[in-house]
């Protein structure tokens, strides 16, 4: 009689088996961006490319879309740093997060953040899609808009109200983030959790904050609460927003 | 968790092998296999399996899956003993059987003196007899039924939402409602029961169907073991060098067919 193991080995198992994440970083570019904060985005970028790379989670779970919104959203090759700018199609523009390259971004134009809300829903409908024809099992996918600034755009408050919508029925959960001078009040429509206003230029303690965040997604619970750690040594409190 | 009786009447005889892998991201964050099973080959031919998975939010899951395998056995094999269960019966067995699970849960908390939540836990079990296959469920558990003639059914899909990460849990308020109960009128063949570690090793495509040529080679396997205490260790090495590299949760697999 054979060895028993033998049909064991003839077993495929190949492929990510892992349930993913799919996150849309919403970057604002936009020229008030320029000097130091677009410095210490770029550095951030490159923190979170470590972090999420060293975690064994997080580098087989996460898939990141980064879409630079100064001057007009697009969305950039996270695999090559941001060498290209991609079409919009949401098979190409999310990258493992353990092929992240960070890419680094110059500021510029106005801030689209409408447009740019809206392509990240579209991008997310778009890979949930993706993932539910492929069988592949995913986490609720995240939505990270940061922001110097306020909406530049026609129609932003429709699209701020689409996003809230979708984070409303469960679809989502957006983080607003601001930054120096951000119009929190304004930032605040995009989401349904308040915003939190980044603390000097702690774009460090953020991204590890975010890391950390993205770590926990994957643990099994009853409904909606996520459990994240407590954004202490980052956000300011900020009494401005609702 | 091996417990078997050799009948010495002409009754069916059960063959089974399982293990629980503590999932590497456990290891890394120092917490503990919070999967649990149990197999009971009845000495009249039945058999009775469970497996259960812990919320990996809730701080003693272990111990909510533990005591949640060990009631949903004790209870199943003390209905079994005393009476004929028919299809039509199955369904309402089944619900007295998790609501003995749910207090044994229940009880259990309050042994550690902690909230019920603090050990939630999915729970799915079969009950094979000589007329029937009765499956229930509440979570993400799969369990997979061979009627025989190698073709597999998946008698329960995993109870979610949307998100991977969301499921019911067996002591939720109104638990019950969302139990899940499948009746064969038969006894099958062969059977695997999995906690949701294993969801892309044993099942396939958007709707969770079963993967038959892994399914056909894992029996093939059980089939072709003669010792069965060396067949889990040879399970459980097969999982620790093949999946766990790239599955970081709790895995549980367990086999069972007739001789």
């Amino acid at each position: 009689m054979s060895d028993p193991r033998s049909s064991l080995e003839r077993i495929k198992f190949e492929g990510n088996p892992e349930p993913r994440c799919p996150v849309v970083l919403l970057l604002d570019t936009s020229s008030s961006m320029g000097g130091e904060p677009i410095q210490q985005l770029n550095d951030g970028l490159r923190l979170f490319e470590q972090e999420v790379k060293n975690s064994p989670e997080a580098s087989v779970r996460v898939e990141l879309a980064v879409v630079p919104f100064g001057g007009g959203p697009r969305v950039v090759d996270g695999a090559s740093g941001g060498a290209q700018t991609l079409e919009w199609n949401a098979a190409k523009a999310f990258v493992t997060a353990g092929d992240f390259q960070a890419p680094s971004f110059t500021a510029m134009g106005d801030t689209p953040m409408g447009e740019a809300a809206r392509r990240a829903v579209s991008l997310l409908t778009d890979v949930k899609a993706i993932y539910k024809r492929n069988g592949i099992d995913y986490y609720r996918p995240w939505v990270v808009l940061i922001t110097d600034g306020q909406p530049t755009d026609d129609g932003w408050r429709e699209a701020a109200r689409m996003l809230r919508t979708e984070e409303s029925r469960r679809g989502v959960t957006v983080f607003g983030i601001g930054v120096d001078q951000a119009n929190m009040a304004q930032l605040g429509e995009f989401c349904t959790r308040q915003p939190l206003r980044l603390r000097g230029l702690a774009f460090r303690e953020f991204v590890l904050w975010l890391s950390n965040s993205l770590k926990s997604t994957s643990q099994k619970r009853a409904g909606e609460q996520i459990a994240l750690p407590a954004p202490s040594d980052w956000a300011a409190v900020d009494t401005s927003t609702r | 968790m091996l417990e078997q009786t050799v009948s010495l009447r002409p009754r069916p005889t059960w063959r089974f092998v399982a293990t629980s892998l503590t999932g590497t991201s456990h290891l890394a964050a120092g917490i503990p296999c919070q999967d649990a099973w149990r197999c009971r080959a009845l000495p009249t031919g039945e058999i009775i399996v469970a497996v259960a998975d812990g919320a990996g939010s809730a701080s003693l899951a272990a111990e909510g899956a533990e005591a949640a395998v060990g009631a949903a056995i004790d209870s199943l094999a003390a209905h079994i003993a005393i009476r004929y269960i028919s299809a039509d019966d199955a369904p309402a067995l089944m619900r007295r059987v998790f609501q003995d699970c749910q207090a044994a849960v229940i009880d259990r908390a309050a042994q550690l003196q902690v909230e019920p939540d603090e050990l939630y836990t999915t729970l799915c079990c079969v009950a094979v007899t000589d007329n029937l296959t009765a499956v229930g469920q509440i979570g993400d558990g799969i369990a997979i039924l061979d009627s025989g003639d190698r073709v597999s059914v998946t008698a329960i899909s995993p109870q979610r939402g949307e998100f991977a990460n969301e499921t019911y849990f067996l002591t939720m308020q109104s638990s019950l409602t969302f139990l899940e109960v499948r009746v064969l009128p038969e006894m099958v063949h062969a059977l695997t029961l999995t906690t949701d570690g294993l969801l892309t090793l044993v099942g396939q495509g958007p709707h969770f169907a079963p993967n038959e040529e892994t399914l056909s080679h894992l029996f093939d396997f059980l089939a072709a073991s003669s010792d069965l205490q060396s067949a889990q260790q040879d399970l459980a090495d097969w999982l620790r060098a093949t999946v766990q590299p790239r599955v970081r949760d709790d895995l549980t697999l367990l086999l069972a067919m007739r001789s």
